[in-house]
């Protein structure tokens, strides 16, 4: 219980990295990491990128993630999440396209769903909203 | 009997060219501002007659929300998906709908060779490949 807390503490602070996984197109990985990374402020992200579903699947096979990000437009996206869904069904999943996936974002369980273009303050509300769901996941 | 055939998402110009096939009864459940077509589709098929067949006319992530949407009030029904995107067929089958690519570029052709497939496919099964 006091691990836990010290641990929520330390996390709130912003001393906490959260480990997140962000898989987005060739040559906007950059961009949207320095979105996430505002975005995220004070709170630390440790962004770990890829471009592509199955790039994805074999890191998560190496090392486990607090935090998905999928930044893939068209069917590519609605792929990799539902590959992402069976492989990791409960870490929070973000998931950004250009077209509208909300239904089938609501039915692979997905954390926030968001559709290009994405303003700062948007994209603010559902890292907090994916940052604050993992904390009530380590609380538990 | 005439066979019912269904369609949402479909503009009125191919909707005109399959009407005038009079061998099927043709329903085209247009968008409107409060109730999207494939909605309306849903409650006709519920509440309606029954459908031999529904056209799905949307493009991309629209039209396969469509399908899902279609397949999940019944999964028995058979659904043609027209889209102008290849990278869905997958998803198409997926969900047991027929898809057919690109758009048509004769409408009239287009139409008869339809109703002419219609009854014929299986589930799944790419009917036409437009060019």
């Amino acid at each position: 219980m006091v691990v836990v807390f010290l641990v929520l503490s330390f996390i709130r602070k912003g001393g906490g990295r959260v480990n997140a996984a962000l898989c987005a197109a060739f040559l906007e990985e950059d961009v949207w990491e320095g979105r996430l990374l505002a975005a995220a402020s004070p709170q630390s992200l440790d962004v770990t990128e890829c471009n592509s579903a199955k790039a994805l699947l074999k890191i998560l096979e190496l090392k486990p993630f607090s935090l998905l990000i999928v930044v893939l437009n068209g069917v590519a996206g609605l792929e990799a999440v539902r590959q992402l869904r069976a492989k990791a069904p409960d870490v929070p999943l973000l998931w950004i396209s250009d077209e509208d996936y909300s239904l089938f974002g609501y039915q692979y369980h997905v954390t926030y769903f968001l559709q290009r273009p994405v303003p700062d303050a948007e994209l603010r509300d559902a890292l907090t909203g994916c940052l604050r769901l993992l904390e009530k996941e380590m609380k538990k | 009997m005439i066979k019912t055939i269904a369609l949402c998402g479909i503009d009125e110009e191919f909707a005109s060219a399959l009407e005038r096939h009079d061998e099927y009864h043709i329903m085209n459940f247009f968008d409107e501002p409060e109730r999207r077509g494939d909605v309306k589709l849903a409650y006709f098929l519920r509440d309606g007659p029954p459908v031999a067949l529904a056209v799905v006319g949307y493009p991309g992530a629209e039209g396969l929300t469509a399908c899902d949407y279609l397949r999940t009030q019944n999964s028995t029904l058979s659904i043609l998906w027209l889209c102008d995107r290849r990278e869905f067929e997958p998803e198409a089958k997926r969900l047991g709908v027929s898809f057919c690519g690109t758009g048509p570029p004769d409408l009239e052709h287009f139409a008869a060779g339809l109703l002419g497939a219609s009854f014929k496919m299986k589930a799944g099964m790419a009917v036409y490949s437009g060019g």
